[in-house]
């Protein structure tokens, strides 16, 4: 975690570099008072000195966090979802819902055939009439 | 006091649709708050926008309801397994937890529903009282005044910033950069957009919060596949007689009871807030002027009824300054901010001289939704730890698909959807990295109030920065931001010390 703090307040700095050029570049003049960029500005300068306190926060930053974590299962999960998003839009609801919790419960751990199978039909087909039919929101 | 308006507003609760969202809302508030990392501000915000095809009453019956019941069951938690479903329950482990331990598990779920329910009702009646004072209050608001509430809204930043207050204001700063996207309030140019048309719109704060609380979530839990605990839950038994017992104990602590529900109250009208500073000030309090201080932390009942009354408690005062001046209380509060424009009403003063009756249907739903919180949390307090045993392969993955369609529905956008699954892998990581999450919902939230209102005042005062001050109003709420800056200084440095 101190490596940590170090890198990630160095990023913020230079986030909030690029963030500040790319305002003062695309800055227009207002008619009245203050421009459109003077808040953006003022803010990223703000996160670049919070960026810099975080630096040095690396010092004397204790780790709460000990037990190792599981990226696997995270990452694994993640990539359903960034798939279940994007079918969601190209495939209709039904389709992409029954294929994302098949998937998804089976990261989680979820074996038995039979549960694999009902809960993502059954959960699929009920939040579909709930949306439709009693919310009245159209789903693709 | 409009009298016929809170009258007429009772009699349209007597709807069997509108009283079955109730229930409905009490019920799905309570498992999605007895479940430790999904809170009352998940649900609502999963829920928020089912409510789109709903009228006002059955949405916002639903959602306050949920917000009623999930406040009150991250107790659950709290008194049989020794985790908070939410931070504002933290401090009831201290005294549930042995209660429930020394076979007292019973008791502490009856006192800690009783409270809820006695903090929930006074906080709905004080939502009554005071909201149309400060509303009147308000209309003589201009924008340096706006300007100076958000402030102090932001510097309440600070308490919420946990270990590290540079990495809670940079959260803050963040929410407010997420605030700039889309259209300048003045100008109308287009800021951050990139060329997207759907950025032009800004980050709508439905499908952010669904990503930052639930995707966040249940990305999180994903680090726990493999790694569930046996937890020992212990027997509850509740008896008729014991409970008769127990409503008598609250006669005798009516000056603890009374002292805690307005702790919550007034601490949860102070934006950027919430239900773990009530609690924690109210409990902090309690073994402060009890006369036996050596109870507390051993399954003292005053320590309980302490925390749980103020946790409660929250949830009427956190509406005074969103219904008032469109500023939300608390993180719950601001999806309901989004729930409120779903159904075409503009929180501020005006919508309360105009529409005193909502108002007072919203004390109704409170009041309602309190006592079947408190029905419900009696009869089914021996089927509690069943929610503690739902599957979290099942739950999860049918999370995330809520999630999608929640952040669709709210304006038919995939955009929205992909903003959630954006604003979730940010949250994750800035949970991963000890980033709190909540400064940047208050920054995305305040910093498109406060900016605007920043520019308009000093364009009507011809660029003169004194109006902050010259205003009294205006200069009240910045020596309130100064006096907490200063009080968070001082605790950070002791901190330091220690």
């Amino acid at each position: 975690m101190k490596t940590s703090n170090s890198i990630l307040g160095i990023l913020i700095i230079v986030f909030s570099g690029i963030g500040f050029v790319y305002v003062q570049s695309t800055d227009i003049q207002s008619k009245v008072g203050l421009s459109p960029g003077a808040f953006p500005q003022f803010l990223f300068i703000l996160f670049a000195l919070c960026g810099l306190v975080i630096t040095r926060e690396s010092d004397s930053e204790k780790s709460s966090d000990t037990s190792p974590f599981e990226w696997k299962n995270t990452v694994k999960i993640l990539l359903a979802f960034i798939a279940y998003v994007f079918g969601f839009e190209y495939g209709g609801f039904l389709a992409s819902t029954v294929v994302f919790l098949i998937i998804a419960m089976y990261v989680f751990n979820e074996r038995r055939m039979k549960i694999l199978l009902m809960v993502p039909l059954l959960t699929s087909v009920c939040i579909y009439f709930l949306f439709t039919e009693l919310f009245l929101i159209p789903l693709p | 006091m409009d009298f016929s308006a809170i009258s007429s507003s009772l009699m349209q609760m007597f709807d069997v649709q509108v009283l079955g969202w109730l229930l409905l809302g009490v019920l799905v508030g309570i498992i999605f708050g007895a479940i430790p990392g999904l809170t009352a501000t998940t649900a609502i915000a999963l829920f928020t926008p089912m409510t789109f095809g709903l009228n006002f009453n059955s949405a916002f019956s639903f959602l306050l309801a949920i917000f009623c019941g999930g406040l009150y069951a991250g107790s659950i938690p709290a008194i049989l397994i020794k985790t908070p479903g939410a931070p504002g329950n933290a401090a009831t482990i201290l005294d549930g937890y042995p209660m429930a331990r020394s076979g007292r598990a019973g008791e502490a779920l009856f006192h800690s529903v009783f409270s809820s329910w006695i903090g929930g009702t006074f906080s709905a009646l004080a939502l009554l009282f005071f909201a149309p004072v400060i509303a009147k209050l308000a209309l003589q608001f201009g924008p340096q005044e706006y300007f100076s509430v958000s402030l102090f809204g932001l510097s309440c930043i600070a308490g919420l910033s946990g270990k590290s207050l540079a990495k809670g204001i940079a959260g803050g700063v963040l929410g407010m950069l997420f605030g700039t996207v889309g259209l300048d309030p003045i100008d109308g140019m287009s800021r951050f957009t990139f060329g997207q048309v759907n950025l032009l719109r800004g980050i709508e704060i439905v499908p952010a919060l669904v990503g930052l609380f639930a995707v966040t979530e249940v990305l999180l839990k994903a680090n726990t596949i493999g790694k569930e605990e046996i937890v020992n839950i212990p027997q509850i038994s509740l008896k008729l007689v014991n409970i008769l017992s127990y409503i008598r104990l609250y006669w005798h602590k009516k000056i603890l009871v009374f002292k805690s529900a307005v702790i919550g109250t007034i601490v949860g009208a102070i934006p950027g807030t919430g239900a773990s500073t009530a609690s924690w000030i109210s409990y902090n309090e309690a073994r402060r002027t009890t006369k036996h201080p050596e109870e507390f932390g051993n399954g003292s009942v005053d320590g309980l009824i302490a925390s749980e009354t103020a946790n409660n408690a929250i949830s009427g005062g956190a509406l005074i300054p969103l219904l008032t001046l469109g500023i939300p209380g608390d993180t719950a509060t601001a999806v309901l901010l989004g729930a409120l424009t779903i159904q075409g009403l503009i929180p501020g003063p005006m919508m309360l001289v105009e529409h005193f009756n909502i108002l007072a249907l919203m004390l109704w739903m409170l009041m309602l939704g309190n006592l079947f919180m408190l029905i419900f949390g009696v009869w089914g307090s021996k089927y509690f730890p069943k929610i503690l045993s739902i599957p979290q392969q099942i739950l999860m993955p049918i999370i995330l698909v809520l999630c999608v369609t929640g952040s669709y529905a709210v304006a038919n956008s995939f955009f929205d959807v992909q903003i959630a699954l954006i604003l979730g892998i940010l949250g994750f990581i800035m949970v991963k990295y000890e980033f709190p999450l909540a400064p940047l919902v208050l920054g995305l939230i305040l910093g498109p109030i406060m900016e605007p209102n920043f520019r308009r005042a000093l364009v009507a005062n011809q660029m003169n920065p004194m109006i902050f001050i010259t205003s009294p109003i205006s200069l009240f709420f910045l020596l309130l931001t100064l006096f907490t800056a200063v009080m968070v200084y001082r605790r950070t440095k002791k901190s330091a010390a220690k």
